[in-house]
């Protein structure tokens, strides 16, 4: 194992200090059970060998009274042995699981509080979740393995082993001769299953995105006359799904016999040899039986053993995963703080900004934003009109340049100050699926019902709202299905109106709702602007047309900025825009 | 049900051969105890070193009888396994592929995914190891209490008593359990989704400020699943001891009673007891997988019922055979109404409307008016409910669907594109278009720039669902691939959304020199791309609101103005 892998693994079993009691005590009961365990079968062959022995003997009368006590002490043993076995899991299985891997979810969801956006911007979903499920749950086996596996499986080899000796130490070495072989053929076997259920796992995923590629596309390929493409597509995967599968399953299903192969040979060696014993050295019949029953207990931990090994490389990349991510350099804090009363003067002064070095998105914006204006920023997507957002709402930090606020550099005060100035209401119209009231008062969580009301009826909710079965407190669903996308857009405007903010950005949405819903858009946004110094992405005439400066930018460039007569008296890129859509 | 074991009979005789083999591998397990109790009683007692070897060489060859036995079982039965779940699932898919519009919409495209993969795949390995199971089990019980009989008659009882009664204990746990698993993986749902959530709005979130309620909300969640976990755990730790002490149990119980059958002379001795012990835990094994394969059914069933669902799915029958024709472009809807399958209101209501080969007309509403609708029908997905729609003279509902689709050149709202390369995927319009071809299509949809900057030109890459494009760029993409179609009749389902006013005023002037002489249904939100067709439609709420040229519908239509007044605000 290379050092890194070691010091994760160090750092891992740190981590379960505060559980380490627990642990022990989990660990004191799994031994009982190992002795118990172990102490059965000497008892039984003990047993055998004395029945064996009164049929030699002729004294089979006197055994019926005899052997009950041993059978109940072997009957006692039994249910101890699993009794204590089974208390010892299920304490490992509480403390893993709640103080364990719990804690470890509760640190990663902790950390996204601290993140820069930057990083969350550039992470898929997908592997923040594996972090916090996947991941920590191998972290958790890792104890399991550590415990039950490797522990307490050295522990009772060594004591079925000991105990193997005891009875016969010939017959003992073959066993333990021979089992470390079986072992030994079965890692192999299993390292090429590894290899062939990745290749499968690999297949299968293919498969499922050319069924995924296959059915959501289905009008085009309907209207296309696709079928037989896809059809053909998806069979090319299937079949090569269809041979990995095989290879996969076959290779697994050989591990089983190759086990079988080295307990037969076992079972067949301490025959032969137990009959030479019994035969030349006087050795008993009873001690063959103990010694066949722990030569079993004594392959089942090894068995195990290989397989928590070579699953000990998943627990060392998946903690080296949740270690990184709990590693990662968080977002510097800043102490500066704004007066109480904040007027709302923006100014970007020599502002310049790439998301990554060498592709600038921003370069030399300035402009100013007095108190109270409207300021519309147009131009092509993909021109850097959202990332001028993102640099107000320090979401990002400006690679040069400042951005002040009422004269302050924003980039000193804290994040948290400059971000409590703003409302916003961004095309995605996020909800979270909690009651309506809950999501209006997102920006205000002590907010009256009064309050929330108000902002509802200036946003022209309120009455769709109060139409809703439950009002208010009707939960909006998962996938927001119980809202129209109009409705959506006028509850984030009613969210900004109740934080009532001096700073407004506002993300207009590309029309996606019908005509009526549009028009009270448009008079809620009217009274959300009100008084507000406002920063609108704008593709709306209307709004661009209204608004007191017009900034049009592309390719990072602050091309024009001025009103909308003044843009179109220049007849440059604004104008052209403009003109674009009255062309033939 | 009936379909999916269709699949499975050319498979029956492999199956058979393969779950005996697997049987006789058992019964070879069993015989082991066997021989050892014969080597012991006939051997050791009577001091004939030559019998134990004998025993020795047989218990050789059984094992590797057995061992042939397994190793063939399991080729068979994997070989098996794999092909039926790839049958099932090419016959899914190939369904998928054949249903209506209506079957498909009510069972919905990702749920059918997990159908043709994850579904299919359930069900094929448990069928193939419960047919496994069926025969096994059986044989492995049998054996191990006639080899028992052999010994002893009551001891065969005992075993008798104790078997059935672990399989049954094994599968009641197991019911137990289900239910337990299944609010612990919802539970975890619940957490995925709390924190995709939480990543979709962090804007929002920061700029309210509240990252702390948000990350009280997963602690919470988090604590909830590890509850759910940990009962979950417990209950499926339970089996093993449980059904490991009654093992134990019964084996203590054989010696016992093996005792009284010793001293009553029987004949019995002390090996036998102990290969008896050994018989009950061979078998035992067997039964308790058998149980967990039987746990797992009901769980299947619902696997089971989905896929029947696709496999007897109605395949629409074709009102013609194909025709190779082209028909002009002249389109007409004659009282058409249409409501979704399952849906209270009409989608479109009564709408009359004629559009003269090569007119360019601007379909215009908001959502919810039936626009797409419209196209739906055109492109025949849905039969209209009522009224006729014809196009080049014939009513659509008489042709062939590959001859009503070879007349309309489409771009639908998805933009759907497929992994390949981009020249594969232009190909689709036309599969014999030159390069040349090719680049002037691309040229007229505006996609000529972005290709030719591609270091692999047509042979770039397209990844899945084109997910390594932007929206624009696929938009053009699939526009290109309508224009090499070169039907009759084009449909542009908001096809321009998401190219910004400048490439789309370019688009539109190389589209009116391209598309001349052809039809035209332009479907858009906006009013700048309908005031240049020589008819507007206007749908609301699926009635035909207003028709007619964009100046005159400013004069006649309120809800026109409506939807100008909120585009163009008053005073442009």
């Amino acid at each position: 194992m290379k050092k890194e892998d070691r010091s994760i693994l160090l750092r891992l079993t740190k981590e379960a200090a505060p559980i380490a009691w627990g642990l022990l005590l989990a660990a004191g009961l799994n031994i009982a059970s190992v002795l118990c365990a172990v102490a059965a079968p000497a008892l039984l062959g003990e047993v055998i060998q004395r029945i064996c022995d009164s049929a030699v003997e002729g004294t089979l009368a006197s055994l019926s009274a005899a052997l009950p006590p041993a059978l109940g002490l072997l009957l006692v043993l039994y249910l101890a042995d699993q009794a204590l076995g089974y208390a010892s899991r299920i304490l490992m299985n509480r403390l893993v699981t709640s103080r364990f891997t719990c804690g470890f979810r509760i640190r990663i969801s902790d950390k996204l509080r601290r993140l820069p956006v930057r990083y969350l911007d550039q992470t898929p979903v997908g592997e923040v979740l594996s972090r916090m499920t996947g991941d920590v749950g191998d972290m958790g086996s890792y104890l399991h393995q550590v415990f039950d596996g490797l522990v307490m499986g050295a522990f009772q080899l060594t004591v079925v082993a000991a105990a193997m000796f005891r009875e016969n130490w010939l017959l003992a070495c073959f066993v333990v001769v021979l089992t470390p072989v079986s072992l030994w053929i079965s890692t192999k076997v299993s390292a090429v299953c590894t290899r062939n259920f990745d290749r499968m796992f690999e297949s299968s995923e293919n498969l499922t995105a050319v069924t995924e590629e296959a059915f959501s596309n289905y009008e085009t390929a309907r209207a296309y006359g696709l079928e037989t493409f896809t059809q053909e597509k998806h069979e090319k995967e299937n079949a090569a799904l269809a041979d990995r599968t095989f290879r996969a399953h076959f290779t697994s299903g050989l591990v089983p016999p190759v086990v079988r192969l080295t307990n037969a040979v076992a079972y067949i060696l301490i025959n032969l040899l137990g009959g030479w014993l019994i035969l030349t050295h006087g050795l008993g019949v009873g001690a063959v039986v103990t010694v066949i029953l722990y030569a079993r207990q004594f392959a089942s931990p090894l068995e195990m053993l290989a397989d928590d090994i070579s699953y000990l490389h998943w627990v060392v990349a998946a903690a080296r995963r949740v270690f990184a991510f709990l590693d990662m350099d968080e977002e510097p804090v800043q102490k500066g703080v704004l007066p109480a009363a904040t007027r709302g003067e923006v100014v970007f002064q020599d502002v310049s900004f790439a998301y990554e070095k060498d592709r600038p998105i921003l370069q030399n914006v300035t402009f100013r934003a007095e108190p109270g204006q409207k300021i519309a920023i147009v131009g092509p997507t993909g021109g850097g009109k959202t990332t001028l957002v993102n640099l107000l709402m320090r979401f990002y930090d400006p690679d040069a340049g400042t951005i002040t606020l009422d004269g302050q550099n924003t980039a000193e005060i804290e994040r948290e100050a400059v971000r409590s100035r703003v409302a916003m209401v961004l095309q995605d119209t996020w909800l979270f699926p909690g009651t309506l009231r809950e999501n209006v008062a997102y920006g205000r969580p002590d907010a009256t019902g009064e309050e929330v009301e108000a902002a509802c009826r200036r946003a022209y909710c309120h009455s769709f709202i109060r139409a809703m079965p439950q009002g208010y407190d009707t939960p909006i669903r998962e996938d927001s299905s119980n809202l129209s996308g109009g409705q959506k857009q006028l509850l984030t405007i009613a969210r900004a109106l109740l934080a009532d903010r001096p700073l407004l950005i506002l993300d207009e949405a590309t029309s996606n709702v019908d005509t009526r819903t549009e028009v009270l858009i448009q008079k809620a946004m009217g009274n959300l602007m009100r008084g507000r110094t406002c920063f609108l992405i704008a593709h709306r005439l209307s709004t661009i047309v209204d608004a007191d400066r017009i900034l049009v930018i592309d390719h990072g460039k602050l091309l024009e900025q001025g009103t909308h007569e003044e843009l179109l008296a220049r007849n440059g890129f604004y104008a052209k825009l403009y003109n674009s859509q009255y062309e033939e | 049900m009936k379909a999916m074991l269709g699949l499975l009979k050319p498979y029956s005789k492999i199956l058979i051969l393969s779950s005996l083999a697997v049987a006789v591998s058992g019964l070879c397990d069993l015989l082991l105890p066997t021989v050892m109790s014969d080597l012991l009683n006939n051997g050791v007692y009577a001091e004939d070193f030559s019998h134990i070897l004998s025993g020795c060489a047989w218990m050789a060859l059984i094992t590797c009888a057995g061992l042939g036995c397994q190793v063939l079982g399991n080729w068979l039965s994997t070989r098996v396994a794999a092909n039926y779940c790839a049958d099932l699932r090419r016959e899914v898919f190939r369904r998928v592929n054949q249903m209506d519009f209506e079957t498909f919409g009510s069972m919905g495209a990702a749920p059918l995914v997990t159908r043709a993969t994850r579904d299919v795949q359930t069900v094929s390995w448990l069928a193939v190891s419960l047919s496994d199971t069926i025969i096994t089990i059986p044989v492995l019980f049998f054996g191990g209490v006639g080899l028992t009989m052999a010994k002893d008659f009551l001891l065969a009882l005992t075993m008798l008593a104790f078997l059935p009664g672990i399989f049954l204990l094994v599968a009641l746990i197991g019911r137990k359990i289900r239910p337990l698993w299944e609010e612990s993986d919802s539970s975890v749902d619940r957490q995925n989704e709390l924190i995709r959530q939480r990543l979709r709005g962090i804007r929002v979130i920061r700029a309210f400020q509240r990252e702390d309620s948000e990350h009280e909300k997963i602690s919470e969640a988090t604590h909830t699943m590890s509850r759910a976990m940990i009962s979950a755990n417990n209950a499926e730790s339970f089996i093993a001891p449980v059904t490991t002490f009654l093992l134990n149990a019964a084996a203590v119980l054989v010696v016992y009673f093996g005792v009284f059958r010793v001293e009553a002379g029987t004949g019995l001795t002390g090996p036998d007891l102990f290969a008896v012990v050994q018989y009950i835990a061979l078998t035992s094994g067997s039964v308790i997988t058998g149980a967990f394969t039987i746990i797992e059914m009901p769980h299947t069933r619902v696997a089971a019922k989905r896929i029947g669902q696709v496999l007897n799915a109605p395949v629409p029958a074709e009102p013609a055979p194909p025709e190779e024709v082209r028909l002009d472009g002249e389109v007409t809807l004659d009282h058409v109404t249409f409501t979704y399958p399952g849906g209270a209101a009409p989608a479109l209501e009564d709408i009359t409307l004629d559009l003269p080969a090569g007119k360019k007309a601007a379909v215009i509403g908001g959502t919810g008016s039936g626009k797409t609708t419209l196209v739906r029908l055109l492109l025949g997905f849905y039969p209209a409910g009522s009224g006729v729609i014809t196009l080049g003279g014939r009513d659509i509902s008489t042709l062939n669907r590959r001859t009503l689709r070879d007349q309309l050149s489409p771009v639908l709202q998805s933009a759907a594109l497929y992994s390949g390369t981009l020249r594969e995927n232009l190909l689709m319009g036309r599969p014999d278009a030159t390069d040349e071809e090719i680049w002037s299509a691309l040229e007229d949809a505006q996609a000529a720039d972005f290709v030719r900057a591609l270091p692999e030109g047509l042979d770039h890459p397209v990844k899945q669902s084109g997910k390594n494009l932007s929206g624009g760029q696929k938009q053009r993409l699939c526009i290109a691939r309508a224009l090499l179609k070169d039907a009759p009749v084009f449909l542009f389902d908001d096809s321009f959304s998401a190219l910004d006013f400048l490439t789309e005023a370019r688009l539109r002037s190389a589209l009116a020199r391209r598309l001349a002489g052809r039809t035209q249904i332009i479907i858009t939100q906006r009013v700048s791309t309908a005031s240049h067709c020589d008819r507007v439609f206007v749908l609301d709420g699926g009635r035909l609101a207003g028709a007619g040229t964009h100046e005159e519908l400013l004069r006649t239509c309120p809800v026109y103005r409506e939807i100008c007044a909120s585009q163009k605000g008053g005073n442009v």
